[in-house]
């Protein structure tokens, strides 16, 4: 099982885009991280669903307020799971325990009204009043607790006489203490065990909560990240304006704009090209995000987003610690373009991203590998993207190329800090066998010992 | 007796003993028996758990400090349960303190109760404006005055101390100990537009420019202070020290040649643990101190008992106080 907890750091990005989400409790982001990569697309339909229509309500000017007090009421919700728990295993109630359940219950009662006044109706909480009646003798509806004294009359008059003699008495005091602590004792173990038959409403209130806040939360972020609602497909996964939201943030920060791209995977491998810096593994990495956050019922990072749903995402992009298991780096990404290969053996419909296949080998090998990989890819459900430094691939797949540096545009000196702003990182179809050879001109930029350069330039054929 | 009405005018007020055995306890019982006459909403906390209150036979924790009805009162998890009274939980911290979280609850009789509160000033300083928000009219923390203490009881606005012959069984020794922790206590108030993120700040050696702007100097320790004295004055003679301050620090900044132009700036008097005699050196040479966090000391406690057995002439020992320190002393056995 693939839980959002097991990938968020694996990658790139998603961390950033959970940290992001503006969760009310910590009872929610618990919620979120164990939610399981939705590969039915029944379930992520009605995920999506869900958060989309969150999305209209909380762009409805008129329903600010509401959300604002609903996300009041959700940040007071704590994770009372344990307390549940015990109920659930008729264990008996200490007050701070009931304490919990009273204030839970009392929340759910005000969230449902809140939910109500904006006719809000694909979550519905269990109405918890008769867990409220227990818990409030008073009819205060305030969430405080403790064993009252009209729970009991006898437990009522003997604290009453408690009070008076306190001074007088000591020892009285300390027996009629002690005589109340068993009444007490035994009104615990009454309302725990009236409390037992309300165990399931009161957990299924509590993981509604959490899920109506994180629902907030997704549509909440997909409205500040300007996310799209993705549409589910099965033929063409199409993105327009598709961008990296972590890497858009880093170079707002710096006054830059990210380019964002328009691309299109069919069910056949696609071979991307260009020059060194053009943003390559950039691509790649923010479908992988793209796909991730699709797949976890999250709005997309682009204008417009068509997806198809995937059994699994495999990687190939070499920031893996292949050193740390004792792998040459060659080592490591051919066992994961193995476990790739399996998966396109087993017909399972997989999204394969691979960086710079066979970079780290020699070039003639490493172009058979290259080759050989692209024909496993077009045999199997798969849609799959490669990038790749090398020429004279013979495999008749589809190319893309990054335009790069727009030479004509180029007025002033290009260096690393204005690079950016020659730079034009959106794809084309190539299907000519040309590579860009822009690598020592990027070298260049980047201020590399001229020598090098120079000596680098004699050895190009050209 | 006449401080209860001085308290009266504070939102906040810390309880601090200056040694174990000085009669802080007896002091905070007095304060909560006599507030019951007013009529007022109290609340109490205090700062992490106090070991005044191990019993050292059967090292458990035995409830000392005496509630009184309707007073609300915030305690761990671990000390709510152990409570000898009735009362109304009213709020459960999110937040966990070594204890277990923190009870929020209202005394429905009288009792004892073992009074177990937040670890830091800045949790500290949430619950006094918590408590502000509920109607409280003035919330006492049981203050602790430890190195090892993160939370300050100086977040308080006001404050009484306790000291006694556990201190010195010497009444010129004593007073002179307390005096110094007086004069600390009475450090003037650093005043500064940046004075919120001033507290704020955990680690480091910062420098307060002529603009009134914040820079870290980057300077891990004061240990490490020597070796980077190139660095220390960079940007003005405004240095805010976020941790202890040490008679080597102000040893060596007793010795520079700016030390007139100083101005060192602590969180509060209890980061201060400096002998009487480097204090008084660096105040001679022209050198300055301002604290961030400033609390009124009302009155001071004293308590002629010492843990030895001997006993100190009340008389002589309050007298000698009051002329010392110009406050209030009280015998705490009398009260």
């Amino acid at each position: 099982m693939t839980t959002l907890r097991s990938i968020v750091d694996k990658i790139n990005g998603m961390r950033f885009m959970v940290e992001s989400l503006e969760l009310c409790s910590s009872l929610a982001k618990r919620h979120l991280m164990s939610q399981e990569y939705l590969r039915a697309e029944e379930s992520l339909a009605n995920e999506i669903g869900n958060v989309s229509e969150m999305f209209s309500i909380i762009k409805e000017a008129a329903n600010a307020n509401i959300i604002e007090k609903l996300r009041m009421k959700l940040g007071h919700i704590l994770d009372i799971r344990g307390t549940l728990n015990n109920i659930s295993n008729a264990a008996v109630l200490d007050d701070i325990q009931l304490f919990e359940v009273k204030r839970f219950a009392l929340l759910v009662s005000e969230i449902s009204e809140l939910l109500n006044s904006i006719d809000y109706k694909t979550i519905v909480l269990p109405s918890l009043e008769n867990v409220i009646d227990i818990l409030d003798p008073d009819k205060t509806r305030i969430a405080h607790f403790y064993i009252y004294p009209s729970y009991n009359e006898v437990l009522a008059g003997l604290r009453k006489k408690q009070e008076k003699i306190k001074d007088e008495n000591p020892e009285e005091y300390e027996e009629i203490r002690i005589k109340c602590l068993d009444i007490e004792d035994d009104i615990r173990q009454d309302i725990s065990r009236e409390l037992y038959v309300y165990a399931k409403p009161l957990k299924e209130a509590l993981d509604s909560v959490a899920y109506i806040d994180i629902l907030l939360a997704k549509a909440l972020q997909a409205n500040k990240m300007n996310l799209c609602e993705p549409k589910i497909v099965n033929e063409n996964t199409l993105y327009k304006g598709l961008f990296n939201p972590q890497l858009k943030e880093v170079l707002m920060e710096q006054n830059k704009d990210f380019q964002a791209i328009d691309i299109c995977l069919y069910k056949s491998p696609c071979l991307i090209t260009g020059a060194n810096m053009a943003g390559k593994t950039v691509v790649l990495k923010t479908i992988a995000l793209a796909q991730y956050m699709f797949q976890f019922g999250f709005f997309v990072p682009a204008t417009d987003a068509e997806i198809v749903p995937v059994e699994d995402i495999m990687l190939s992009i070499g920031d893996d610690q292949s050193e740390m298991n004792g792998l040459s780096s060659f080592a490591a990404e051919m066992m994961n373009i193995n476990a790739i290969i399996k998966a396109v053996h087993s017909g399972k419909k997989v999204l394969a991203l691979i960086d710079e296949l066979a970079r780290t080998t020699n070039p003639e090998e490493g172009r058979a590998i290259v080759n050989a990989t692209i024909d496993i890819l077009e045999a199997g459900d798969i849609r799959s993207l490669v990038t790749t430094h090398y020429n004279g691939l013979n495999t008749s797949c589809r190319k893309l190329r990054v335009k790069g540096l727009m030479t004509d545009k180029i007025t002033k000196e290009v260096t690393i800090e204005n690079i950016n702003d020659y730079m034009d990182y959106s794809l084309v179809e190539n299907n000519d066998d040309v590579v860009p050879m822009e690598a020592l001109r990027i070298a260049a930029v980047l201020g590399i010992d001229e020598e090098l350069l120079e000596k680098a330039d004699k050895y190009t054929v050209r | 007796m006449p401080f209860i009405e001085d308290i009266l005018k504070y939102k906040s007020l810390s309880i601090v003993g200056l040694e174990k055995n000085t009669g802080k306890t007896e002091c905070l019982n007095y304060v909560l028996r006599r507030l019951k006459d007013f009529d007022r909403q109290i609340a109490l906390t205090s700062i992490g758990i106090d070991g005044e209150n191990v019993d050292q036979v059967k090292q458990t924790h035995k409830p000392e400090i005496e509630l009184q009805k309707d007073t609300i009162f915030i305690t761990s998890e671990k000390h709510y349960r152990e409570k000898l009274l009735v009362s109304e939980i009213m709020d459960i911290s999110e937040q966990h303190t070594s204890l277990g979280r923190l009870v929020t609850a209202k005394a429905k009789g009288s009792g004892k109760v073992l009074i177990s509160g937040p670890a830091d000033t800045v949790w500290l300083k949430s619950i006094i404006k918590q408590m502000e928000s509920m109607k409280v009219d003035t919330t006492i923390v049981d203050g602790a005055l430890s190195r090892l203490s993160l939370g300050s009881p100086a977040v308080t606005e006001s404050m009484v101390l306790a000291t006694g012959a556990a201190v010195s069984a010497n009444i010129p020794q004593l007073v002179k100990k307390t005096k110094f922790v007086y004069d600390l206590i009475n450090i003037e108030e650093y005043v500064s537009d940046i004075k919120e993120e001033l507290i704020s700040k955990n680690k480091g050696i910062w420098a307060i420019d002529a603009d009134g702007v914040l820079h870290d100097l980057d300077i891990p320790s004061v240990f490490l202070l020597e070796k980077n004295k190139d660095k220390l004055f960079n940007h003005g003679t405004v240095i805010y020290v976020t941790g202890a301050i040490s008679d080597k620090l102000l040893n060596f900044l007793r010795i520079q040649k700016n030390i007139k132009d100083i101005v060192l700036i602590v969180k509060d008097f209890t980061k201060i643990f400096v002998t009487h005699q480097a204090y008084h050196s660096f105040l001679k040479r022209g050198g300055r101190i301002n604290v961030l966090l400033r609390t009124n000391l009302i009155a001071v406690t004293v308590n002629p008992v010492s843990p030895e057995g001997f006993v100190l002439d009340s008389e002589t020992l309050r007298a000698a106080m009051s002329e010392s320190l110009q406050i209030p002393v009280y015998d705490i056995k009398k009260l």
